[in-house]
């Protein structure tokens, strides 16, 4: 508590952290390019350096707020210094902007211009490294890095997975994984949440793009896609909709003129995924084996638990994830019914997620040695595509998704927010379909923010413990407290990524502030307006399970671990 | 070109630090050091230019006011006093940052040369130096947050950094 005064006007302050954020508070976006205010503060650009009253210089990110602090943001020498600080790195920096991943959308290219850099009083020096690709999800580019260390600090304050850090010294310091390890060698689950943090195109998204644009063509393929919820409430931030809107109708039209044959909405496979897991929830309550069940449908989460939480393997979910389910079926249902044209089906998916480029791959994701889903765009990817063909959202015709997959409920929707996937199981939980019911569990605390969430829900007489789970570090904590006894629950949904798919790490990133809860709230908003709200309800499934699924339920929905 | 003895001292200082002394974290540090050094191994001549001092004395003021710890900037200071020929003037550091240290260096009191005055002591931010009056002072490595400060300060040059 207190107040200081902030380019000669006062300002008030409570508990901020540090002096940068009460001066942002003020209004004044001082330049940084080490700060990401959910991770510890490191001190490395030194952008943020400010004056105070007896003229000392200090990183205002580093410094705690003092009551009767006088500072100044703005003097010639400060404007000086922050332009040569981005001088100096662009000297050691590959800076080929027009080629490279990140233009147009850059932290650091936009500081430059917004600093006014318009020349470089240093001789290049930088270094160049090798394009690490090892990875199935994203790609380092070392000599776009400028070492703020945000992604070390992603990797091991909210991931806790480590799998980047610092080496050498001096002029020769880098980020890399450790032993200069390609990714692939690493623990990285391939969240992508490092690559949401970087302010360059040091890290990218692995794209299959030109091969998506390949395979559309070639008029012996028919190519489909499938839409996750989460694309729909991001996508729009790209074309100028306000944040979190859904453009879902527009899209389907927009990806119809790309060429994809039909557009389905993941929603469904999110619908299977939430009746698979219901009955495997009530048969595990039942037998009292393998408790907790936990979520299966995030495979950044499921490589997590592989790699860092063997023990607990036996917890997962059997059930494929939503994407995979409904790959599943799509191929199954193509086998059955073959193109009239003799066209192969080729099988996109466009996810908010860069893990599920690693979970296309995996054994159990094939049938009969081939792939169910062939390629997984993210959001960006997608942009990027509807760009590059010309096109735009805006003023786009609304199509609905194709059918016969084309009736979705609420509950799969709200998959893509961080608690949806249990919101949605419990739904199912409720008998017949009293809305005052169904609206009372967004009160049990599964819609709260904070990470790690818990709370009980009665039904036939018993409690049911669940918790909602979302970030691996938060993960990590929980895993331990269960296994040390601390903790116990009947069912736990884990989501790699901080607020959930929303955030995901092939989301576009918004330079003003986080979209989380636009886009969470735009999705709980669609859900009101759905007539179906709970998988149960969905006619389209009753008739999918009398047929195509009759008898192969757990061929085409469990995770099938031969690959056969 | 051969350079002259002030730029050769200051390329030793500087080749050393970049390559050996030096943490890498802050861009003032660790690329205002290195361009230091490009700018001196570049110069045709056996003194820098006019402009190229004034670019290397610019730099040093960056370091100086923006680089996190006392090592960056003593470094900064040193090359330009150097090369301004500027030696002898005892110059006091205004500030400290607080915040995690740096492994790789550490500050070392040397106790052959230490005359225990308590001046270094009596300046450390945190405390971190203790000792009896005419004996050897040490530093507490644990506590230390290696601003620099105490080095700055020693009358004696008993302060020397350590790797
Ligand atoms: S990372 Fe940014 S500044 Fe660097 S080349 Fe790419 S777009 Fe340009
Ligand atoms: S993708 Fe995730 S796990 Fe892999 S390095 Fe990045 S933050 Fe770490
Ligand atoms: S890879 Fe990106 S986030 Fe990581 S240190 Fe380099 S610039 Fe920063
Ligand atoms: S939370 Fe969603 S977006 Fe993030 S890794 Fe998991 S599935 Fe992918
Ligand atoms: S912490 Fe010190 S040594 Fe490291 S870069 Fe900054 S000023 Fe240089
Ligand atoms: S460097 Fe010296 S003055 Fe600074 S904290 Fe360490 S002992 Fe104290
Ligand atoms: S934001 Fe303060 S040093 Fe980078």
């Amino acid at each position: 508590m207190g107040s200081m005064i902030i380019a000669g006007i006062r300002v008030e302050f409570t508990d901020e952290n540090n002096v940068l954020t009460v001066i942002r508070n003020a209004g004044i976006d001082l330049p940084t390019l080490c700060y990401v205010s959910e991770l510890s503060v490191y001190g490395a650009c030194r952008l943020c350096t400010v004056k105070d009253e007896e003229g000392r210089y200090f990183a205002s990110c580093t410094v705690k707020p003092r009551d009767g602090m006088n500072i100044q943001t703005n003097t010639p020498e400060l404007r000086k210094y922050r332009r040569t600080l981005l001088e100096l790195l662009l000297a050691s920096h590959d800076r080929d902007c027009t080629v490279c991943n990140k233009n147009g959308d850059c932290h650091l290219q936009n500081l430059a211009e917004r600093m006014g850099v318009r020349n470089i009083r240093f001789k290049s020096v930088q270094e160049r490294h090798e394009v690490d690709t090892s990875s199935n999800c994203i790609v380092r580019t070392p000599s776009k890095c400028i070492l703020c260390g945000d992604c070390v600090r992603m990797c091991d304050n909210i991931q806790a997975v480590d799998a980047l850090d610092f080496a050498g010294k001096g002029v020769a310091t880098l980020v890399t994984p450790a032993y200069n390890r390609r990714l692939a060698d690493t623990d990285c689950v391939g969240c992508g949440q490092c690559r949401v943090v970087c302010p360059t195109g040091a890290i990218s998204i692995k794209s299959t793009v030109d091969e998506v644009w390949n395979a559309l063509a070639d008029p012996k393929n028919k190519v489909v896609a499938q839409v996750a919820p989460a694309v729909r409430t991001a996508i729009g931030d790209r074309f100028g909709f306000p944040a979190g809107k859904n453009v879902m109708n527009r899209l389907v039209t927009v990806m119809h003129r790309l060429g994809f044959e039909e557009v389905y909405d993941t929603a469904f496979g999110a619908d299977l995924t939430v009746t698979e897991e219901s009955r495997e929830l009530q048969q595990r309550l039942a037998s009292g084996e393998r408790l907790p069940l936990f979520t299966s449908c995030c495979p950044a989460w499921v490589r997590f638990c592989e790699k860092k939480h063997p023990d607990f393997i036996p917890n997962l979910s059997t059930c494929r994830s939503p994407m995979q389910m409904f790959g599943a079926v799509l191929r199954a249902w193509d086998r059955q019914k073959p193109d009239e044209q003799g066209r192969r089906l080729v099988s996109v998916a466009i996810m908010p997620c860069t893990a599920k480029k690693d979970e296309i791959l995996r054994p159990e994701s094939c049938t009969h040695g081939r792939q169910d889903v062939d390629f997984v765009l993210t959001t960006e990817e997608l942009i990027g595509m509807i760009q590059s063909y010309g096109l735009t959202l805006n003023g786009a015709d609304k199509d609905a998704a194709d059918m016969p997959f084309g009736i979705t409920s609420g509950a799969g929707l709200i998959f893509g927010a961080s608690g949806g996937v249990t919101e949605a199981v419990l739904r199912n939980f409720i008998a017949g379909h009293n809305r005052q019911e169904i609206d009372a569990l967004k009160r049990v605390g599964v819609r709260e923010e904070n990470g790690i969430r818990e709370f009980t829900f009665h039904h036939e007489g018993r409690d049911i413990r669940a918790a909602v789970v979302s970030g691996l570090r938060n993960a990590d904590m929980v895993l331990n407290a269960i296994r040390e006894g601390g903790k116990s629950y009947d069912f736990v949904e884990f989501m790699a990524c901080p607020g959930g798919c929303i955030m995901g790490g092939g989301q576009p990133i918004s330079s003003t502030g986080s979209p989380f809860r636009a886009r969470r709230d735009s999705l709980y908003e669609t859900d009101i307006n759905m007539q179906i709200k709970k998988t149960s309800e969905n006619p389209l499934l009753d008739t999918l399970y009398a047929t195509l699924l009759k008898g192969r339920e757990h061929e085409l929905l469990h995770r099938n671990m031969s690959g056969e | 070109m051969e350079k002259s003895p002030e730029t050769q001292k200051a390329l030793t200082v500087l080749e050393k630090f970049t390559s050996d002394q030096c943490c890498g974290k802050c861009i003032s540090c660790r690329e205002g050091t290195r361009q230091m050094q490009q700018i001196l191994s570049d110069s045709p001549s056996p003194f820098p230019s006019e402009e190229e001092l004034a670019l290397i004395s610019e730099l040093g003021a960056l370091i100086d006011h923006t680089a996190r710890c006392g090592l960056g900037k003593s470094i900064a200071r040193q090359v330009v006093s150097v090369l301004e020929h500027q030696g002898g003037e005892e110059r006091v550091i205004e500030e400290y940052l607080p915040g995690p240290y740096q492994e790789l260096i550490f500050f070392d009191i040397d106790p052959h040369r230490c005359k225990g005055c308590s001046k270094c002591a009596r300046n450390c931010p945190v405390d971190a130096i203790s000792g009896v009056i005419k004996q050897p002072f040490v530093i507490n490595h644990e506590l230390c947050i290696k601003c620099g400060t105490c080095m700055m300060n020693c009358k004696f040059g008993a302060i020397s950094i350590k790797d």
